[in-house]
């Protein structure tokens, strides 16, 4: 079988005559998708026709205006293998998308529970199976020849996925998961949250 | 650079309601031009319903870790799909600690329709009058009287497979022939009537007769089994194999992939939408496309995000959004609430392919219904789909709940039980409440192409809670009087999302402060304005949804080719 009788579409370049084409401002640099492997967010991009490998390592978090900050060191590797490296780079979660699937370890019960009714059935990855799947985190403005790319890095998000392999990153997925309970609902516990970053301070010097 | 054209109308998104909505406005005459946000489909290349799995090094499930790399929140996607979906990697969208929204989007030409479930019903005026019998929420704008035409030309255009039931919430249409049921569906469908839950073959866009003289392209279905790895004969509906191809030999239709809309530009002078800026997905070149009429069926969230990010002096809250209510009242419907088991009576029958055939038991709603169903503890309602049958292994082996135990306990387990098989899951109504909505996000998300993104904020109330507590009891209820051994029961609702039904965000209605699209999908504020998917649904009922969004294209590009001739829009 197989027949292959759909729609195909012609190359319709040529209608792209009759689009008003806007003048190109530079290429610029929006995301990075990075994964938590490690203590480390380890990701690439391309910008520019040149495709890099970075790795953002944080060293220390605290909070700062009620967001989750952290300070490490900023890594960026060309594809011609050559590194460039910039140390205490400030970094703001701004953003979580939930995680559906597995939960991972808590240290402690959190409090970011939807209401609801007791007895009833529960949701899927809500309430007490909750947890962070991603972190949206915006670096410093960036200087992108200090860093070896060609493009403006002033305002780069790093879409840092909390996927873990091993123990290590679960509790660390779960230190995480805490604090944004504690700082990103609609109730923020600040005290609550202070504990717990000092836990993942904990853990990150341990790493 | 040649003088840049005005279309008629610019068509934002190639799937369901964008095809059809080509198809429509082509055929009356109008030149449109279609930007879809993903790339084209090589029906050779991508449509892969035909592989097996040992075909692939992975066996279908792909490279270990590839989907918590790149498409975790796309749960439908394959090894063999996966290219149909967006990469979540690049995609973003934020929620609130706790409460996850599953978001399954597909940017592709076709859309969801490539890999969509097919199922087909009807709405009845118990779903579009639903607060008027109790009392809830709104009405629809429309009545089942207005749209009946609508949804016969829908159904006679896609081809829908079905049994006419006489259902009165249900409502027959001029189908083909209903996909038969298998052994242990017949059982079901005996033990549900003892307990007076009508079952019915399900519904759904597959041609199981030949192909009426319209659908020149497209083939009887030979039950293969694959349709959410891409039909490539045409039997299940989908954008590619039946909208638009009939929108391209009018002559008038451009399409153009890879067109991530940013916003919609408005007139200053008129305060009416005079184009769509977009970014090219791969070159990221920035485009300007003018056009007469703007017509958005990018999907429910996509389609408001883009109308939220349309942000002008004359529309300083997003374009068309005057009530306010736009991104509000947000819908999903919820499963993984049902029971399942096996029908012993079946226990080591002669395998047969049961696989091919992707239809099962549709269990209608049956609660609130009238007064004898009226319930104290929700409104609405739901019901089960269900299906049994032998499946391609691994099927039902992979759930150690159904398969305890290991080595040669396992195998004997497997043969005895594999014939028997069977399950039912809820499809079920959630409320349409204001306080589920997405806006842009506040704190500065943005896609890979610069795009701010949305902030979902949803949860279950408790209707839909006490509404999964007794289709918990009434599934297993079922279950047992089919004479089935029951294995598990209850579970836990879907989050939502996870139907891939989401529904509401620019709501029609009769009120302009209530609402943001009249009864025709046409925005109250800005006349040339149009939204055509799931985004104008007023509740969400509980039945599949693309019909729906189907008939109601049809109706409001009806209604926009008269106004566009009549210069009024």
């Amino acid at each position: 079988m197989g027949l292959v009788m759909l729609f195909r579409q012609s190359d319709n370049k040529n209608s792209d005559r009759v689009l008003r084409k806007l003048a190109s401002r530079g290429p610029r640099l929006h995301s990075v998708p990075a994964m938590l492997r490690g203590r480390q967010f380890k990701g690439g991009f391309e910008v520019g026709g040149s495709s890099y490998e970075l790795t953002y390592a944080p060293a220390s978090v605290s909070v700062v205006g009620r967001r989750l900050q952290l300070l490490g060191r900023l890594t960026v590797k060309d594809s011609r293998g050559q590194t460039r490296m910039r140390e205490r780079v400030r970094a703001k979660v701004v953003g979580i998308q939930g995680g559906i699937g597995a939960a991972p370890p808590r240290r402690q019960e959190h409090t970011s529970v939807a209401s609801a009714t007791p007895q009833l059935p529960e949701v899927e990855s809500t309430g007490p199976t909750s947890f962070c799947g991603v972190m949206y985190i915006h670096f410093e403005p960036l200087t992108g020849s200090a860093l070896g790319v060609a493009a403006d890095l002033s305002r780069v998000q790093l879409n840092a996925r909390l996927a873990p392999v091993n123990d290590s990153e679960r509790v660390l997925q779960g230190a995480y998961s805490s604090i944004v309970d504690e700082l990103y609902g609609n109730k923020i516990d600040a005290s609550a949250a202070a504990v717990e970053i000092s836990e993942l301070n904990k853990l990150l010097r341990e790493s | 650079m040649a003088q840049q054209k005005v279309y008629d109308a610019i068509i934002i998104g190639s799937g369901a309601s964008g095809g059809m909505a080509a198809k429509e406005l082509t055929e009356r005459g109008m030149e449109v031009l279609v930007l879809e946000a993903g790339p084209p489909v090589n029906p050779e290349r991508d449509l892969s319903g035909h592989r097996w799995p040992y075909e692939s090094m992975y066996r279908g499930f792909g490279p270990p870790g590839w989907k918590d790399k790149e498409q975790w929140m796309q749960a439908t996607a394959g090894e063999f799909s996966r290219h149909f979906y967006v990469k979540d990697s690049e995609n973003p969208y934020t929620t609130e600690p706790g409460k996850p929204f599953l978001w399954v989007r597909a940017r592709i030409v076709g859309g969801k329709t490539l890999h969509w479930g097919r199922m087909s019903y009807r709405l009845s005026d118990l779903d579009f009058k639903a607060a008027t019998n109790d009392g809830f929420g709104d009405d629809w704008p429309v009545s089942y009287a207005e749209l009946e035409p609508y949804y016969t030309r829908a159904e006679e255009f896609i081809g829908v497979s079905g049994n006419r039931d006489g259902l009165p919430h249900l409502p027959d249409g001029n189908f083909m022939p209903p996909m038969k049921l298998n052994c242990g569906e017949h059982l079901l469908r005996n033990g549900a009537q003892k307990v007076g839950r009508p079952g019915i073959p399900m519904r759904l866009a597959m041609l199981t007769g030949p192909p009426r003289p319209h659908m020149k392209k497209r083939a009887k279905c030979h039950y293969c089994g694959n349709c959410g790895d891409g039909c490539d004969v045409g039997a299940m509906f989908n954008s590619l194999s039946s909208t638009l191809p009939v929108a391209d030999a009018t002559g008038r239709m451009t399409l153009r992939p890879n067109s991530i809309v940013r916003h919609i530009m408005v007139d200053t002078d008129t305060g009416k939408a005079k184009g769509v800026a977009f970014v090219d997905r791969v070159t990221r070149e920035e485009y300007e496309a003018m056009g007469k009429i703007v017509v958005l069926g990018a999907s429910t969230l996509e389609s408001t995000r883009i109308m939220l990010n349309s942000k002008s002096r004359q529309h300083p809250t997003g374009l068309g959004n005057s009530s306010g209510t736009m991104g509000h009242y947000l819908m999903d419907h919820f499963g993984g609430i049902g029971a399942s088991g096996y029908f012993n009576v079946l226990s080591s029958r002669d395998p047969v392919n049961e696989d091919g055939k992707t239809s099962g038991l549709l269990i209608p709603k049956f609660r609130n219904l009238n007064k004898a169903t009226k319930q104290q503890r929700f409104l609405r309602g739901y019901g089960f789909e269900c299906g049994s049958g032998a499946r391609m292994y691994p099927a039902f082996a992979k759930n150690a709940a159904l398969t305890p135990g290991f080595g040669s306990e396992f195998k004997q387990r497997v043969r005895k039980y594999y014939t028997t098989p069977v399950s039912m899951t809820t499809r079920a109504e959630m409320l349409p409440r204001v306080e589920n909505f997405a806006e842009i996000d506040p704190d500065g998300v943005v896609d890979a192409w610069g795009i701010p993104v949305l902030k979902i904020h949803i949860q279950y109330s408790d209707n839909e809670r006490e509404m999964a507590r007794d289709a918990a009891q009434t599934s297993e209820e079922i279950l047992r009087a089919a004479g089935a051994e029951v294995v598990s029961t209850g579970g836990r609702m879907t989050a939502p999302g996870r139907i891939i039904h989401e529904l509401g965000t620019a709501r029609m209605g009769n009120d302009s402060k209530t609402s943001v699209l009249n009864k025709f999908n046409q925005s109250w504020d800005v006349k040339n304005l149009f939204v055509i998917d799931g985004a104008c649904f007023v509740t969400s009922a509980n039945q599949n949804p693309t019909l729906t969004i189907l008939a109601l294209t049809m109706r409001a590009c009806d209604y926009m080719a008269d106004e566009y001739k009549r210069g009024n829009l």
